[in-house]
C-alpha cells in the first residue's frame, strides 16, 4: 500500500515536539503561513485567535488525512487535503461567528484564509500523508504550537509598537509615539525578518545538521 | 496506490486500466464531497445560528446609534416604547421620541464594502451617534472604525456645510470635523464620502414626503 513506500522514518514524540515548536518552526524555518503571520499580527488578541484556530485545523486535518492515507489516490492527494482543510476550517469560522462575533469581525477575511495556509497543507503533504494517526497529531501540535509562538511574539511586539497597548491595555508612558509602520505588513515584514534572523542565530548549527544524516533517525521506532 | 506508479509512463498503454482508474478517482472525490458537505450541514444545523437574536442585535446597535440608555436586559422594551419605525420609499428609519432619526448606510470602502447604522439629531443637521454594522478592512488599521473611541467622536458633529474626516493625528477643529484613523487614510476618506452622501440621501428622501 502507498505508505509502506514512502514513508518517513518516525522519531519519537517528544522530538517531534521539539522540531515543530523550535527546530523546523514552519513560519521561521520554512516560511510557511507568514501571509497569516505578517496580516493578523498588530494585535495580540488576533494573534491567539489566529494560532488557536491554526492549532485546530492543522491537528484535525492531520489526523483525518492521517487516518485515510491509504485510501487516497497519490494524484489527488492535493484536492482532497483542500477538502479537508475547508470543512474544518469553515466549521471553525461558524463557531467563531457564533460566539465570538467580535474577533470573528476582527480578523475579516483571515479566518476563512485558513484553507490556504500553507503550513497546514505542507503539514498533510510532508507528514500526515506518510505516518500513522498518532504521529501525525502530535507533529500537527508541535508545528500549530509552534506557528502560535512566532504569531504571539510577533503580535505582542507589534502591538506595543504600533499601539503602545498589549491585549488593549496601555503599557506605555503618554510620551510615546505609536510607530504606525509597525501596524502595517511591512512592519510585520522587518519584525518577522529579525525574529528569524534571532532564532537562526540561536540554533546556529541547522544548516549542518540538516545535510548531515539527522541523529533522530537513528532512534526509529518503526 | 501502486497503479500510479505506472501512470504517464509509456511502458504499457492500458486503455482500460486508465479509465479504471479515472473511475475510482470519480467515486473517491465524491465520497469525500459527500462526506464533507454533510458534516458542515450538521455543524450548521446544530449552532444556534438564530434570526431573532440577530435582529435583537440590530435592535441594540440602532439604541447605540441613537445614544439612548438601556440595559442588556430592557433593551428591547425601550425600543418597542420608544422607537417608531418610519418607512420613505425604500429606506427605513428609525425615529425616537425627541424626534432624532436612524438609518442603514452601506458604501465602499478600502477593501470591502462598508455598512452601519447613522443617527441624525432632531435637526437633522448634526449626527447623534454612528456605529459599524459589517466591515473587511485592514484589522488593526481601517478595521479600527468600529473602535468605541473613533466612533465616539461623531456624537454631535454638525453637518455644515458636510461631515469632514481629517487625516489621523490632526485634531479636528471645526464643528463638523472628526479626526480619521492613522494609518487608514482611504477608508476615512471612504466612510466620509459615504455618510455624507447617504445622509444627503436620506434627507432628499424624507423631503419629498
Amino acid at each position: 500500500m502507498a505508505s509502506n513506500w514512502y514513508r518517513l522514518a518516525y522519531t519519537k514524540p517528544y522530538v517531534l515536539l521539539k522540531d515543530g515548536i523550535w527546530r523546523k518552526n514552519s513560519v521561521i524555518s520554512s516560511a510557511l503561513g507568514i501571509c497569516s503571520a505578517l496580516a493578523v499580527t498588530n494585535r495580540l488578541e488576533n494573534g491567539i485567535a489566529m494560532g488557536l484556530s491554526v492549532i485546530f485545523v492543522v491537528m484535525v486535518a492531520s489526523i483525518t488525512t492521517s487516518a485515510i492515507r491509504e485510501y487516497i489516490p497519490l494524484r489527488l492527494r492535493m484536492i482532497t487535503f483542500m477538502v479537508i482543510i475547508s470543512t474544518f476550517v469553515i466549521t471553525i469560522d461558524l463557531f467563531f461567528q457564533v460566539y465570538y462575533t467580535g474577533i470573528s469581525r476582527a480578523l475579516g477575511p483571515y479566518l476563512p484564509l485558513i484553507i490556504t495556509n500553507c503550513l497546514i497543507m505542507g503539514r498533510c503533504e510532508a507528514f500526515a500523508f506518510k505516518n500513522p494517526p498518532n504521529f501525525s497529531l502530535v507533529d500537527a501540535l508541535s508545528h500549530g504550537l509552534g506557528y502560535t509562538f512566532t504569531l504571539l511574539v510577533l503580535s505582542a511586539v507589534r502591538e506595543v509598537l504600533a499601539f503602545g497597548t498589549l491585549l488593549n491595555i496601555s503599557v506605555v508612558g503618554e510620551a510615546w509615539t505609536n510607530w504606525n509602520v509597525m501596524a502595517m505588513a511591512p512592519g510585520g515584514f522587518f519584525l518577522l525578518a529579525i525574529i528569524v534572523m534571532i532564532v537562526r542565530t540561536i540554533q546556529g548549527d541547522i544548516e549542518v545538521t540538516d545535510t548531515a544524516p539527522a541523529e533522530e533517525a537513528v532512534n526509529e521506532t518503526a | 496506490m501502486s497503479e500510479d506508479k505506472t501512470l504517464g509512463t509509456n511502458e504499457s498503454f492500458d486503455l482500460k486500466k486508465i479509465l479504471w482508474d479515472r473511475l475510482k478517482w470519480l467515486g473517491f472525490i465524491i465520497i469525500l464531497g459527500s462526506f464533507s458537505s454533510s458534516m458542515l450541514m450538521g455543524v450548521s444545523s446544530l449552532l444556534p445560528i438564530d434570526e431573532e437574536e440577530l435582529d435583537q442585535e440590530t435592535k441594540l446597535l440602532i439604541l447605540n446609534a441613537l445614544d439612548m440608555e438601556y440595559t442588556t436586559d430592557d433593551a428591547e422594551q425601550v425600543f418597542d416604547e420608544n422607537i417608531t419605525i418610519e418607512e420613505f420609499e425604500e429606506m427605513t428609519f428609525y425615529k425616537n421620541k425627541e424626534g432624532s432619526i436612524a438609518f442603514e448606510f452601506t458604501g465602499r470602502g478600502h477593501q470591502d464594502s462598508i455598512s452601519g447604522i447613522v443617527a441624525l439629531g432632531p435637526d437633522l443637521e448634526s449626527i447623534k451617534g454612528l456605529v459599524i454594522l459589517e466591515q473587511a478592512e485592514t484589522p488593526g488599521l481601517g478595521g479600527r472604525i468600529t473602535e468605541t473611541e473613533f466612533l465616539k467622536q461623531f456624537r454631535s458633529v454638525t453637518l455644515d456645510p458636510d461631515l469632514r474626516i481629517v487625516r489621523g493625528g490632526t485634531a479636528a477643529t471645526a464643528d463638523n470635523e472628526v479626526e480619521g484613523i492613522t494609518g487608514a487614510t482611504r477608508t476615512s476618506q471612504a466612510l466620509e464620502e459615504m455618510l455624507n452622501q447617504s445622509i444627503q440621501e436620506a434627507l432628499q428622501v424624507r423631503g419629498l414626503n
